[in-house]
């Protein structure tokens, strides 16, 4: 019993953190039809900044900002520079954006090294609450309610803001967007800014949970990239039901087939793809 | 009449440029020092790959990001057969190129449910997922370890391939037999079916060809393409891991098409050499060489989207009709 | 039944809460020229399409020369004797006039599969695309891509690759829009000239054309059939002078 409260727990924050990436992933996705592999990369550099960060300043919220500022300012100038002169060549974004992953993979190692490093929690975040006979380590239930918190932010933003409505009918028909004479171009920028952003963020907090490593990128970018498959392009509840699936999928399917654990998500995804490719709440 | 020795003419000028191009590189490679004869069968290898992967790419026009599976399929099994049933290079390489034509149906069938950007994924993630057969199940494919000690086939002629001259020679052999088969297949009727795929799909349709019985022809051949250049490959190194079947490798391949050019013969060769060498002379002056790949890849979709042969192709049109 | 061509009984078709065709019934005999008429967004161009197999009805039934066609693709109904051309031209624009003309007469070919032979060693399918360059007077551009033509040279050349493989019946969407006065009088003479064994379908927009080619006509408006009849009960109907000439949309 205490054995599946922690799955739960685990699956459950973990989900919560590839909500945080792959929410920005899913309108990017839907918005801009951008096939972003250097959206894991976002995350990496993140968590790395966030490691830089915490050990000149020691503060975890100082961490957290800078790499947001830092990794959402990246993204805006890739989107601005380089992703806007492939904006419908599918190919040539693949390409293109796996060079930028591979560069900021190596570039990273080369900085930060090739050792596994965590990032140490703030203080009052150390430890578990103990209830019940059950643990539950409080970073994770911080995780959790963080989660949850940005989920209803983003909905917010989403459904009851003026740039939330350029955003859902961007994601909606983002020709008739720019027929009306909306920019639409700022619109994507800043999309495409704070997905970057929300990823650095994720990274930060990802990282003191399960530790930034070279390749960490490309880990998440494939189960970003399942989230966003299985929940639906450009949907929100699509992302969010699709992190819960997927999240519990990946980490009961390392606790039952700890060999075989990579096909938990990727199953779940060829088989969504070849059904309904659009996904759970996906348009089209 | 006029037209037909207007083909005539041109047609022999490629093939013979052709054979002259294999018979330059083939004294280049006997005659070089080990390590580059070493470093010429790396580009011959990736040299087959990419022309497999082409076919698919360049003139059906499907992008496939996870075409190491066939690759590494073809690899694997022709290690396996040659570790435990055979050293007969023949049964070897029938065996993987058939491992790799069934994954390429297997794999064919899920993946043209979709197409566009949801091609690429279903390609992406079907390629991983082989990634993860190769790394997770030990007993058959030493897991992380791979396959070692595999040694250099039988031809069964009475020819030895231990010698890296002798590989080399082998190695250019086949990649001229897979050249003259993509030939053939681009210069038929199914090849133009092809091309005009990439074109307009909907009228194909509409003139009367099966375009979804096209496409998965095209992406089983091009699977056991990739898997005959992973046969050459395993039997060359004589070891074979899970990266062989990874993202890297796909990608890789992929670059080598583009930078080449997709949907030409010569291209994708071209390309394989331009990759494989740089990667090589790079490493050696620099642990960087992953970034300067990146580099290459945003270049080359910035700069020669079309590749360097139709590159060269326009030069010498402009310079014609002027 | 067996005499007619094309027969569609009751067939919708229904885009979330639109209907762009809704429960049209229509019978072509064979040899008839039929023609389409309505106003834009009358749901012609989607009636067509399912009849051509491009796009399948959300229920209804067509019948092709007596064969259920309804489940049938696009490639499927070409071999049941049909050949279309498209409202906006769809040809391959990258390669020349005489390849495309080649997919064209090898797309009914059992060697279209053929991967071993090159294209020109094909005799008999060479000499029948050069008879097409021919007739068509595409001789001097045989060797040019087509995105190379003019707007009307490509009208020309897809109608050309439609009728290669002489159909039985033959669907025309707009054949004439966007060509010269001269251009559209070839064409006129060319579908007046066809045989009386096969079957055209037109959706015209020209009303001079359509009168002049036209046996029987089918008026479409808001997804609904309104009328078919002949040029005269047409003429006479002042519901279709409403339509076309007062409140069109």
């Amino acid at each position: 019993m205490a054995f599946y409260a922690i799955q739960f727990l685990n699956g459950l924050s973990l989900a919560m953190l590839l909500f945080l990436i792959s929410s920005g992933l899913s309108v990017i996705f839907g918005m801009m039809r951008i096939v972003n592999l250097a959206h894991g990369s976002f995350y990496l550099l993140g968590g790395y900044i966030g490691l830089t960060v915490l050990s000149w300043l020691g503060n975890f919220w100082l961490a957290i900002l800078a790499a947001a500022i830092v990794v959402g300012l990246f993204g805006i100038v890739l989107q601005r520079t380089l992703l806007r002169r492939v904006s419908d060549n599918e190919l040539g974004q693949v390409l293109m954006t796996f060079g930028i992953l591979l560069i900021v993979a190596d570039l990273a190692l080369w900085i930060w090294g090739g050792l596994p490093q965590t990032l140490s929690k703030p203080s009052w975040l150390n430890g578990s609450f103990r209830y019940a006979g059950l643990v539950f380590p409080k970073y994770r239930v911080a995780m959790i309610l963080l989660g949850l918190v940005v989920a209803v932010l983003i909905w917010l933003v989403i459904e009851r803001t003026r740039i939330g409505a350029i955003i859902r009918a961007g994601v909606d028909d983002s020709e008739m967007v720019r027929g009306i004479g909306i920019d639409i171009r700022k619109a994507f920028l800043l999309v495409f800014g704070a997905g970057a952003a929300l990823a650095g963020v994720a990274g930060v907090l990802g990282g003191a949970m399960l530790g930034v490593y070279p390749g960490v990128d490309f880990d998440v970018l494939l189960q970003a990239f399942a989230v966003v498959v299985v929940g639906g392009l450009g949907s929100l509840r699509g992302a969010f039901v699709g992190s819960l699936l997927i999240g519990f999928s990946d980490t009961l399917g390392k606790v039952w087939f700890t060999d075989f654990a990579l096909f938990t998500i990727f199953v779940p995804m060829v088989i969504m793809l070849v059904i309904r490719p659009e996904g759970l709440f996906g348009r089209e | 009449m006029s037209k037909k020795s207007a083909y005539t003419q041109r047609a022999w000028l490629a093939p013979a440029a052709t054979v002259l191009l294999f018979a330059i590189i083939a004294v280049a490679g006997w005659l070089s020092p080990s390590y580059t004869t070493g470093l010429l069968i790396d580009c011959l290898i990736f040299s087959i790959f990419a022309l497999g992967l082409n076919l698919l790419l360049g003139y059906t026009g499907l992008p496939s990001l996870g075409h190491a599976a066939y690759f590494g399929v073809g690899a694997y099994t022709a290690g396996l057969m040659m570790l435990h049933v055979t050293p007969s290079f023949w049964w070897c390489a029938l065996a993987a190129i058939g491992v790799s034509l069934a994954f390429g149906a297997l794999y064919g069938l899920l993946s043209l449910r979709t197409s566009g950007v949801f091609f690429l994924i279903i390609t992406l993630a079907l390629g991983q997922i082989t990634w993860a057969i190769a790394f997770s199940w030990r007993s058959l494919t030493g897991g992380d370890d791979g396959l070692r000690g595999i040694g250099r086939p039988d031809l069964g002629l009475g020819l030895s391939l231990q010698s890296n001259n002798d590989y080399f020679l082998f190695a250019l052999l086949a990649l001229a037999l897979t050249l003259f088969v993509v030939r053939l297949i681009v210069r038929s009727p199914f090849g133009a079916a092809l091309r005009g795929d990439s074109q307009n799909p909907e009228r194909l349709a509409a003139l009367g060809y099966n375009v979804w019985l096209c496409r998965f022809l095209s992406f089983v051949i091009s699977a056991g393409i990739s898997g005959f250049a992973g046969v050459i490959f395993v039997f060359y190194k004589g070891f074979v891991s899970p990266e062989a079947v990874g993202i890297v490798i796909s990608a890789e391949v992929m670059l080598m098409v583009i930078i080449g050019g997709a949907g030409t013969l010569l291209g994708p060769i071209l390309g394989a050499f331009v990759v494989v060498y740089l990667g090589h002379s790079v490493s050696s002056h620099t642990d960087r060489w992953m970034t300067i790949l990146g580099v290459l890849y945003v270049a080359v979709v910035l700069f020669a989207p079309h590749g360097i042969v139709r590159a060269i192709g326009n030069k010498l049109a402009i310079r014609k009709s002027s | 039944m067996s005499s007619h061509a094309i027969q569609v009984e009751n067939i919708v078709k229904q885009f979330g809460g639109l209907r762009a065709v809704d429960d049209v019934s229509l019978s072509v005999p064979v040899g008839e020229r039929h023609v389409l008429l309505g106003p834009n967004g009358a749901g012609k161009t989607t009636l067509f399409s399912m009849i051509g197999g491009q796009q399948k009805p959300t229920s209804g039934r067509v019948t092709l020369l007596g064969r259920d066609a309804t489940r049938l693709n696009a490639h499927q109904r070409t071999h049941l004797g049909l050949g279309r051309t498209f409202q906006i031209t769809s040809l391959f624009q990258d390669i020349t006039v005489e390849e495309n003309l080649q997919l064209a007469v090898m797309a009914v070919s059992r060697s279209r599969f053929n991967m071993l032979r090159s294209v020109e060693s094909f005799a008999g399918m060479m000499d029948r695309v050069d008879e097409l360059l021919e007739t068509w007077r595409f001789g001097a551009d045989r060797r040019l891509p087509v995105k190379e033509l003019s707007y009307g040279d490509q009208r020309k050349l897809e109608l050309a690759m439609a009728v290669a493989n002489q159909p039985k019946i033959l669907l025309l969407d707009e054949p004439t829009s966007g060509l010269s006065t001269a251009e559209t009088a070839s064409v006129v003479e060319l579908i007046r000239g066809l045989p009386r064994s096969v079957t055209v379908l037109l959706v015209e927009h020209d009303m001079d054309v359509a009168f002049e080619v036209a046996d029987r006509f089918t008026i479409l408006h808001n997804g609904k059939l309104i009328m078919s009849g002949t040029e005269s009960e047409v003429r006479g109907s002042r519901h279709i002078q409403e339509i076309y000439f007062g409140d069109s949309a």
